[in-house]
């Protein structure tokens, strides 16, 4: 069992499981450290699962079908961030009710065009390296398709952003202290807005990679879960994109392993092995793995000073408000 | 000069603002939902070639228009009601509890054992099955609770996690320990003994009874006693209820294990009310759909039992638009996040928390930014 | 981009006072010019703002020069931190006209008052405390969103505001690890950086040291000299009398008067303030009157708590209060008073040493040890509550309203808070309303209300006149003098020195999470407790 192919194969397995994950939970990363959990990454994965498809199987390419499902992601991500931002809905309802309402129009519309569901017309990304691949051993792990390439490269791009750019210092102090972000001046609403506009984005990706990538259809309800395990990637790494590539790669090993366990014989039960990533993003929370803390005005609607009357933050005064 | 002359010419104003501000979110979501199921219903029925006025018809008699259909929406509901109390009871304390799911398949799967080891007659095995799901679900929820409580982890992010973990687990149960021997599909044994129904000749179980009394008890228990007062204050200002002699940390483990209780009696009586056997993801969701219940409900017992109820009939009429027309189960789902995402959005945007006019107190203390955190529950008595 | 002529021009350097000026010899630039022939650099004519039925700003015009140090001068209540908002550009006024160095502006929100010089600084800082010093300033004086991080340019300009101002300023320190005196000079660093011409200081010193304070007011006499005029926002009358050159007194929202800074009085100012001269009533009837019991009342025995990031440690703190006496504890905010409290209630267990209380056990109980909490809005009232149910939280075992079981008589329950209201001044119509629909003096009585009825024979009172008006200052005064003289064992712990000397008979000072100094009233002065109140042992 301990043969070199056979861990290479996990390894390579790995990672075309761990993309689909990677994005929303870089996206969902990048909404929680504004302030804004998005518990709608499942949804949003679906919508973009279905986008990609559909859009790759009417124009023949997967990239249509890629870039499409990203900016339906954006407006979806629009649609979020207006509900939780300025309308200050509760925002694990929200996500709750994205989860539901893609399910249903996704079922729907797959219904509705019939093609999306059928590998034939879907079209695919190819992997890369197939060469590469061929001649030696290793060089299956880095045969990958585009889009996983692409999201291993985000990685360090979500970083520079995070860590070396004024908006990225301005969304972690907004996901800290939004009421001291406001009165240095700064717009807490727009930051969000664009934070979970970006978290759409990469969640629909997410989703696109699923079904143009690692698979090639659409099918109800594909995503299964991954957008919660996409919750527990960046909550293992700390809210961090290097953790959090770390945790995605674990998961999409262990996923890997997993799968090949049974034809080695091993009868760890599988579905204890499916629970593994989520108790380790439990144990991470709590501290057992070092010390974990998440943004502190998660899930807090932020309301802007009530007797400000500036056209710059949609904020009004309050004999309006009267109720 | 007497201090409050100003205040109480504007109290009564306040009082319905108050009211509004409790009940408001859920008044538009009911006039919402109604008319967005007659248009965006309508108009995917019309799109797909579905007689809308079959549709409706369906829909009506699958939740409330018949006998067979209202009974059908009393048993889709119950676990919701159940969930939803649960939920309900949490954010009275100020806890979030989205953990729901899994604490009603975790009390499934003990009021499974429960009743396959507990002895007959009928109602002590019901009985001792049913607290048996109580007290798993209890756990399943106590200790997200005491991370929160004495370890600052955030709640809604470790029920989520543990809401993943109980799935699994039940899973496994069931095709391992549990499995029915020489089945074809993973499921459990059948269980010895059934709720028994509550209206002749259709699904509803006197689990509806039960929901509607825990309904009234946690009522009753949140805003008419000591106690359920204690709760709201560590729900309203953990801090303050702390000095005023509350132990608030205990109190929020306390209402958890409540929560997770109900969530747990909600998986048990679904198992032991409607399918006699324990299966994998025997839940479609019902302990999220008794979280929305309960935060459009602002964690009132009864409208959460209203809510709940409303959204069982829905998912029951949707099923029989399904039977009925062809009409696939999904657009229930679309019309129905969509109310839920109306709903959630239509919350007044801000909360009053100062008298404007002379430096109050928020002006005041509470620095430049009057901005305060929306999600603080309500506790008007009503 | 403003709309005024910008006062830090070389050229517009006025002197204010000299005295303090030999460090500042390395500014080439002084200009002998007197103050009265410049333009004044903030000029306030007619402002009304109206909130509602409430008149919180009512007509008011005042003038501020360059280069001065203006004090606004008024009660809680008196509309001072409507007017900052408004100067601010927080909130626009109903009515009236600004002008900054003679040319009129209309202030549309913050960040176009910082672009016209004007800069304040809170009670309740705008920090991120999960960010550094430099990080938080880089934010203050960001532009653009979109741009790459880069903190160079701004390092060095902290390190020259640093040396020209004498302003030590931490750059790299995360500002969660900084005193609040730290705190507070990244606060006005910012202010300067963003080049503030008009400088709002909101009760600056309500947690500073008196040593910090001294401090603090040296900097300001070096910031005036450079041309930059301060607002300076402030209830005590002796640090108003020392520092400013001008004062302006508010009352009820309208203008009264301004005094020359060496012509101000205790007596002209209080005066101003309340529209009578007011004596501060002295309680102390002197230490004869005590009849000491055998045993104290409240008694901590050698407490030591542990070692924690959140909280200061006690290191064997011992004190005793006896029934009949006030024992007040002065120091300022942060030295232990609060986790002497935790641990007096139980909240908090100390690793060594023990607390005994005779009072019939906390809280729910009935009357035994009442505490009135320093912080009414975090600490004290459930905000989610109407009034009644807040005072019922405290009557856990009163049968007038309780059942056995615990259910709540909602009607007796609320007659007799009612009737609790009254007793301290509060209309019975209160009793229905939300904690957020009063003000901070009622909140305040509300709080006395649920913890002093009853006779409690152990009092702790943190801060219980924080935020109070003068009637309502007094009452509070009042109130624990009666309770001391029918018996009650008072803790006192107030940051406000004049309110330990007006009440206690004994006095402690913490320091550091220690007792360094146990006096009677009689044997106490401000000079000693100050200096103990530093840390320096007298």
């Amino acid at each position: 069992m301990l043969e070199f192919g056979f861990w290479i194969g996990v390894t390579a397995a790995g990672m075309t499981l761990a993309a689909p994950i990677l994005y929303p939970a870089l996206g969902g990363l990048i909404s929680e450290r504004s302030g804004v959990l998005n518990i709608g990454l499942e949804g949003l994965m679906l919508f973009g699962a279905f986008c990609g498809a559909a859009t790759g199987a009417a124009s023949g390419s997967p990239w249509v079908g890629f870039l499409a499902a990203i900016g339906v992601g954006a407006g979806l991500g629009l649609v979020f961030a207006y509900l939780t931002v300025s309308r200050a809905a509760n925002q694990v309802v929200v996500g709750l009710g994205f989860n539901i309402v893609a399910l249903g129009a996704t079922g729907y519309l797959l219904n509705r065009f019939p093609k999306t569901g059928s590998p034939t017309d879907v079209p695919g990304f190819g992997r890369l390296f197939d060469g590469i691949a061929d001649a030696s051993e290793l060089g299956r792990v880095v045969n990958q398709t585009a889009p996983v390439f692409f999201g291993f490269a985000l990685v360090p791009l979500v970083w520079w952003v995070l860590y070396r750019t004024n908006w990225g210092l301005a969304l972690r102090a907004c996901g800290d202290h939004p009421e001291s972000v406001d009165a240095l001046g700064l717009n807490v609403v727009r930051i969000r807005y664009e934070a979970v506009v970006a978290g759409g984005m990469l969640a629909a990706a997410g989703g696109a990679v699923l079904s143009l990538s690692n698979l090639h259809i659409f099918v109800e309800g594909m995503t299964s879960g991954r957008g919660f395990l996409a919750l527990a990637a960046y909550t293992f790494g700390k809210w961090r994109p290097l953790g959090t590539l770390a945790a995605c790669v674990l998961f999409g090993v262990g996923d890997a392993l997993q799968l090949r366990m049974q034809t080695l014989g091993f009868s760890a039960p599988f579905e204890l092995m499916v629970a593994v990533p989520y108790i380790l993003a439990l144990l991470a929370l709590v501290g057992l793995v070092g010390r974990s803390q998440a943004p502190k005005a998660v899930g807090a609607a932020f309301l802007p000073d009530r007797s400000r009357q500036s056209k710059r933050a949609p904020a009004r005064d309050a004999e309006t408000i009267r109720s | 000069m007497t201090p409050t002359t100003v205040e109480d010419r504007r109290s009564r104003r306040r009082t319905t603002a108050h009211l509004w501000t409790t009940f408001g979110p859920a008044a538009v979501g009911v006039v919402a939902g109604f008319f967005l199921i007659i248009i965006v219903g309508g108009l995917l029925m019309v799109i797909s070639g579905i007689s809308p006025l079959e549709g409706f018809d369906g829909l009506w008699k699958g939740s409330f228009g018949s006998t067979i259909g209202f009974g059908s929406a009393l048993l889709r509901s119950t676990p919701v009601i159940l969930t939803g109390l649960g939920v309900a009871v949490a954010y009275r304390a100020g806890v979030f509890n989205v953990g729901a799911e899994g604490q009603l398949f975790i009390g499934g799967l003990c009021g499974t054992i429960g009743a396959l080891v507990a002895p007959g007659p009928a109602a002590l095995n019901i009985a001792l099955a049913l607290i048996a799901g109580f007290l798993g679900g209890a756990l399943w929820a106590g200790l997200p609770g005491y991370l929160k409580a004495y370890r600052g982890v955030n709640e809604i992010i470790s029920t989520v996690l543990f809401n993943f973990v109980a799935i699994q687990v039940v899973a496994y149960a069931v095709n391992g320990p549990l499995e029915e021997a020489g089945s074809v599909s993973p499921q459990s044994e059948r269980l010895p003994y059934g709720i028994p129904g509550l209206i002749p000749n259709t699904s509803a179980n006197y689990g509806f009874v039960l929901a509607v009394l825990l309904t009234a008890f946690i009522w009753w228990y949140t805003t008419r006693t000591h106690q359920g007062l204690r709760m709201r204050a560590v729900g309203g200002n953990p801090l303050a209820a702390r000095y005023v002699g509350v132990n608030d940390r205990r109190s929020i483990v306390w209402a958890m294990l409540i929560s997770g209780g109900l969530a747990g009696l909600g998986g048990a009586v679904e198992v032991l009310g409607l399918h006699h056997r324990l299966f994998p993801g025997f839940s479609p969701g019902f302990g999220f759909e008794g979280l929305i219940a309960a935060i459009l409900a602002s964690g009132n017992a009864i409208a959460t039992m209203v809510f709940a109820v409303l959204i069982g009939g829905l998912r029951s009429g949707g099923e029989e638009m399904q039977r009925n027309t062809g009409a696939p189960i999904a657009f229930v789902f679309i019309i129905q996040g969509l109310i839920i995402l109306v709903a959630a959005g239509s919350r007044t945007r801000y909360r009053r928390s100062a008298v404007p006019g002379q430096d109050s107190a928020a002006a005041h203390d509470a620095g430049p930014y009057d901005a305060k955190l929306l999600e603080s529950p309500e506790s008007m008595d009503a | 981009m403003s709309d005024a002529p910008r006062l830090s021009d070389p050229g517009a350097i006025v002197m204010s006072d000299l005295s303090d000026l030999s460090d500042l010899s390395d500014l080439s630039d002084l200009s002998a010019r007197g103050r009265h022939s410049l333009p004044n650099a903030l000029e306030l004519q007619g402002i009304c703002k109206t909130f509602g039925p409430v008149r919180a700003n009512d007509n008011i015009s005042l003038a501020v020069r360059p280069g001065e140090v203006h004090s606004i001068l008024g009660e809680n209540g008196a509309g001072k931190t409507t007017l900052m908002r408004i100067i601010a550009g927080v909130i626009t006024p109903d009515s009236g006209t600004i002008s900054l160095g003679g040319q009129p502006v209309n202030i549309r929100d913050p960040l176009h008052a910082s672009e016209l010089g004007i800069q304040m600084v809170h009670q309740h800082f705008a920090l991120i405390d999960t960010l550094t010093v430099t990080e938080n300033l880089y934010l203050a004086r960001l532009r653009s969103v979109y741009r790459r991080l880069d903190l160079q340019e701004l390092r060095r300009d902290i390190q020259e505001l640093s040396e020209t101002h004498r302003l030590p300023v931490e750059p790299d320190a995360l500002v969660a690890n900084l005193s609040v005196g730290s705190q507070q000079r990244v606060e006005i660093a910012r202010s300067l950086l963003l080049q503030a011409d008009v400088l709002i200081l909101d009760e600056p010193t309500s947690v500073l040291t008196p040593h910090e304070t001294s401090d603090l007011f040296r900097l300001i006499r070096r910031l005036t000299a450079t041309g930059v005029s301060i607002i300076f926002i402030s209830h005590k009358l002796s640090e108003v009398m020392e520092i400013s050159d001008r004062i302006s007194v508010l009352r009820d929202g309208r203008y009264i008067t301004t005094i020359e800074g060496d012509k101000a009085t205790a007596e002209n100012l209080s005066e101003a303030m309340v529209g009578r001269p007011i004596v501060e009533r002295s309680f102390v009837t002197g230490d004869s009157n005590i009849q000491r019991q055998d045993e104290p009342a409240l008694a901590v025995r050698e407490v030591t708590t542990s070692d924690d990031s959140d909280s200061v440690k006690l290191q064997t703190v011992s004190l005793e209060v006896y029934p009949g006496e006030i024992l007040g504890i002065a120091g300022v905010d942060g030295n232990g008073q609060s986790e002497l409290i935790d641990v007096l209630l139980g909240h908090r267990k100390p690793t060594e040493g023990s607390v005994e209380l005779s009072g019939e056990g906390h809280p729910t109980g009935r009357s035994g040890v009442a505490h009135i909490p320093d912080d009414r809005l975090a600490k004290g009232l459930i905000p989610n509550m109407t009034i009644w149910q807040n005072l019922l939280l405290r009557r856990a075992d009163d049968s007038r309203f309780l059942t056995k079981r615990g259910v709540v008589r909602k009607e007796s329950a609320r007659t007799a808070t009612s009737q609790d209201l009254e007793a301290f001044g509060l209309k019975r119509e209160v009793a229905d309303l939300l904690p957020s629909m009063l003000s901070g003096g009622m909140q305040q009585r509300v709080l006395l209300a649920r913890e002093l009825t009853g006779a409690p024979s152990v009092v702790i009172a943190a801060q219980p006149t924080r935020g109070l008006d003068i009637e309502g200052t007094q009452f509070v005064r009042t109130t624990l003098d009666r309770l001391r003289a029918e018996g009650a064992a008072i803790l006192l712990v107030s940051t406000e020195l004049d309110e330990i000397l007006a009440l206690a008979d004994r006095i402690a000072v913490m320091f550091r999470g220690q007792v360094i100094g146990e006096m009677t009233n009689r044997d106490a002065d401000l000079v000693r407790l100050g200096l103990l109140m530093g840390g320096e042992a007298a």
